[in-house]
């Protein structure tokens, strides 16, 4: 094979048993390269789009259901939490109470306090396979039946939600003071 | 008739089980390789503080020294199986040396395992005072 020698140029190719530095005819690679990387780049986009596409549509799902369940927390809709929860539902607090679903949804309801105001600030999703990580930064204000007292409380929260079918649930919630 | 009556074979929870026990014990022993193995690529871990770590930052930090575990004892385990998920809470009691001092500390914990291919890996994992 004949090449030119460039000793300046930098190594683009090794060809085999030469140990000069060989510069490929340049414009040459050029058009070739470019036709590589567009293929390759095409290709490359078409295989990732797919699994991509379904992760932000389960993301979307995923976060559709977690401003319901915050909406169900203020409006303490018994019903509206029932249907966003497995019955497995393993729920904590930031006092390390926890409870399952039916406590959950009794003590979330019972009218003793009321919400004010839930924000789940800077929230953050991810999907892995049929479960998703949901993590945000809990402000909220209670008032207290009892004596109308109000109760701020300022938490870090994680929750796991589980596909069931094509439904997405809050599996288990934990919370911690900030 | 029931074939391999010796060789039963290990239900969900029993693998949950060994799991946490492993990863307790390579907390203890601040093993990078075994907590690696024990822990999804998409970890997501949090402390009683509200710090958040990804699997490699999670890694790093358990494992430069900084910290040394004399002791660590998951209270009153309780596992829950429910598909491809494992919720598992237990009350985290420790022991440890950081910066010279020996400091004590109790937490109630939120593990969540996900079952990937045959391995039961930890996805994510939280913690509160108590």
């Amino acid at each position: 094979m004949t090449h030119e020698h460039d000793d300046n140029a930098p190594l683009d190719k090794v060809v085999r048993g030469c140990n000069t530095h060989c510069k490929i005819k340049k414009e040459e690679t050029m058009i070739n390269r470019r036709d590589l990387a567009l293929s390759t780049l095409a290709v490359s986009a078409l295989a990732l789009s797919a699994p991509a596409l379904a992760a932000s549509a389960d993301e979307e799902a995923v976060a559709k259901k977690v401003e319901a369940f915050r909406l169900a927390q203020i409006a303490a809709d018994p019903k509206a939490l029932g249907a966003l929860c497995w019955d497995d539902l393993s729920y904590s607090h930031s006092s390390g109470k926890v409870e399952d679903k039916a406590t959950f949804i009794t003590n979330a309801t019972d009218g003793k306090s009321k919400f004010l105001s839930i924000d789940y600030k800077d929230p953050t999703i991810k999907v892995v396979g049929p479960a998703a990580i949901v993590r945000f930064h809990w402000v909220a204000e209670q008032e207290m039946a009892a004596d109308g007292k109000k109760v701020p409380t300022n938490l870090h929260i994680l929750m796991n939600w589980q596909k069931q079918g094509d439904e997405w649930k809050l599996l288990s919630r934990a919370a911690t003071k900030l | 008739m029931t074939l391999n009556r010796d060789h039963a074979a290990t239900t969900d929870h029993e693998a949950v089980a060994k799991n946490v026990e492993a990863f307790r014990l390579a907390q203890i022993a601040a093993d990078p390789k075994a907590l690696g193995e024990l822990c999804a690529d998409d970890l997501s871990y949090s402390h009683s503080n509200g710090f958040l770590e990804d699997k490699a930052a999670f890694i790093a930090n358990a494992t430069d020294g900084k910290t040394e575990f004399l002791s660590i004892a998951y209270k009153d385990p309780t596992i829950k199986i429910v598909g491809p998920a494992a919720v598992v809470r237990f009350h985290w009691m420790a022991e440890m040396m950081t910066g010279g001092q020996k400091v004590a500390n109790s937490l109630h914990i939120l593990m969540n395992w996900l079952k990937q291919g045959d391995e039961w890996k930890l996805l994510s994992r939280s913690a509160t005072k108590l």
